[in-house]
């Protein structure tokens, strides 16, 4: 919980009322309010959205109405298609992503001790780090077909390098001060590795991994626009080739969807792990 | 144990320029004495610790504790700093334990009996950023105590806290101190605290550092700062480290 701080600074003889004005009274009916307000937007832009569609301003074909883009949602789920294409979908974004977090993981380790690891193979992983996924995907297709295995190599070589950046630089900015103390207490190198790095590089990590989620995502997209005969990115594919657009919209919500709840379901992870930490949570913030 | 120090030169590198930090320090400290040291900023009283620690070894001499010459870093010599430095992912007992396992029973007795000493029972599972400045710098103690080290050094360990936590702690210290007996070698530029704890103080005159007078105290535990005998001592450690200071004066060097 925290206080209004705006106000306490201020002296004057109005400082009084606006430091009442401004305490924020968190109860049930005022969070209400502010989720009502929330909406009021949105439903506001649906419901134009929906009258636009049904008095046929605008083509379906360009624009389904909401309610089309619901129907065709629950469609999907009644025939089973949608959980199909998501299970493919989802089964290639984490195979890609445990590939290529994991390398990113054990590289970013060990280039992060090592100053000869990092001068050996640093520079190359620059210089891979840049090429865009569209540039490699005909390679990877050459190789390897438009089989799994191009796909899912492609989703890793994203995924890869959030990791293994921001392991690098959790593990050299782990305070050098502590390290004095290792050695005073004379930590083995497995105790300096579970005690000291890791956990001092462990927000990096972290953020490395939820950045890393994003892109293996991203690349499950191009992966499957591509070329593929199933998963979700292949639906909106074979949707816009017979216009329909209402599974259009639904595949992009699937994304969505998918893609914040994995990122929900890390920071959860990251609250847990870090709860140590003793830092800025920014002001005003109405849950503790 | 016994603790002699023989450093007969310390050159830091500035620059260019070769400083000499410390010059024939010899210095010889008994089993369960008290010894604390002090000097203007700048004299190499931390330099002295850090190479007593074996941090530092980049120097001429030696050190022996008993009859080991210290080589590096080790538990055998616990070190406080003048921060906390615990790991703020740890909880007390697990900051204090640092290494070795809380799951071996000896381990936990032993951290457990620590947290009563320092006087934290109730904050075991309390992360860093939840303590202040001195109940920090008391789990900071207990984990040089858990090694049962044979000298514990202390850099300045209560600079940064105020007054009444710093009473508190001296006397934290003192009280183990007797019970434990441990060789204690504490760096301070306090004056009133160097007297406090102390049953010599050693005062370091600067450029090059080197000890001067091993001044003994000898007044009973636990001392009244308000008495005279306190103050007469006070005086004389004073009167002592004043010349230092005249002489730092006189070179020009400034702090």
């Amino acid at each position: 919980m925290s206080q209004p701080r705006g106000a306490a600074g201020t002296t004057g003889i109005f400082s009084k009322n606006i430091l009442v004005k401004r305490l924020p009274k968190v109860n049930v009916r005022d969070r209400a309010k502010v989720f009502i307000r929330g909406l009021a937007v949105p439903i506001f832009i649906l419901s134009i959205w929906q009258l636009a569609g049904s008095y046929e301003w605008i083509s379906k074909t360009v624009l389904p109405t909401p309610l089309d883009i619901l129907v065709a949602f629950r469609d999907l789920a009644v025939s089973g298609d949608l959980a199909s294409h998501l299970k493919i979908s989802v089964w290639r974004a984490a195979a890609g992503f445990v590939i290529g977090a994991g390398l990113g993981l054990v590289l970013g380790m060990l280039v992060g001790f090592s100053n000869k690891a990092e001068h050996y193979v640093d520079p190359s992983f620059q210089m891979l780090r840049t090429v865009p996924h569209l540039a490699v995907a005909p390679l990877f297709i050459l190789w390897f077909g438009f089989g799994e295995v191009s796909k899912i190599l492609l989703i890793a070589k994203g995924a890869f390098f959030p990791v293994y950046i921001n392991t690098f630089l959790g593990i050299r900015g782990v305070d050098a001060k502590l390290f004095d103390v290792a050695r005073i207490l004379s930590f083995s190198r497995y105790k300096q590795l579970t005690k000291l790095v890791l956990p001092a590089a462990l927000p990096n990590i972290l953020l490395g991994i939820r950045l890393s989620l994003g892109i293996a995502w991203l690349g499950l997209v191009v992966a499957e626009l591509m070329g593929s005969s199933e998963g979700v990115g292949y639906m909106i594919m074979d949707a816009r080739q017979f216009s329909h657009t209402d599974v259009v919209f639904v595949g992009i919500i699937i994304f969505a969807l998918v893609g914040k709840i994995t990122d929900s379901l890390v920071r959860a992870i990251e609250n847990r792990l870090l709860k140590w930490r003793d830092s800025f949570k920014g002001q005003n913030s109405f849950h503790t | 144990m016994t603790v002699s120090i023989s450093v007969k030169e310390k050159i830091f590198l500035k620059g260019q320029r070769e400083v000499k930090v410390l010059e024939h320090v010899d210095v010889t400290i008994d089993q369960g004495e008290f010894v604390t040291i002090i000097g203007p900023s700048g004299c190499g009283k931390s330099t002295l610790l850090k190479i007593v620690a074996g941090i530092d070894s980049d120097y001429e001499g030696f050190v022996k504790i008993g009859n080991r010459e210290v080589k590096g870093p080790g538990t055998k010599q616990g070190f406080v700093f003048q921060e906390h430095r615990l790991f703020p992912w740890l909880t007390v007992e697990e900051n204090i334990a640092a290494n070795l396992s809380l799951r071996n029973s000896e381990v936990r007795r032993q951290v457990h009996e620590l947290i009563e000493i320092v006087r934290l029972s109730g904050f075991e599972k309390s992360y860093p950023r939840e303590l202040s400045g001195g109940m920090s710098q008391r789990v900071a103690i207990a984990r040089a105590l858990l090694r049962d080290p044979e000298v514990l050094l202390l850099d300045e360990p209560f600079g940064a806290l105020d007054a009444f936590t710093r009473k508190h702690l001296q006397d934290v210290l003192l009280d183990i101190w007797k019970e434990r007996q441990t060789t204690m070698i504490l760096v301070t530029h306090d004056i009133d605290e160097s007297v406090y704890l102390a049953n010599r103080v050693a005062i370091m005159s600067p450029r090059p550092g080197t000890v001067g007078k091993l001044i003994p105290i000898q007044l009973p535990y636990p001392r009244n700062r308000t008495n005279e005998a306190f103050q007469a001592a006070r005086q004389q450690v004073l009167a002592e480290f004043e010349k230092t200071e005249e002489v730092h004066l006189l070179d020009g060097s400034g702090i």
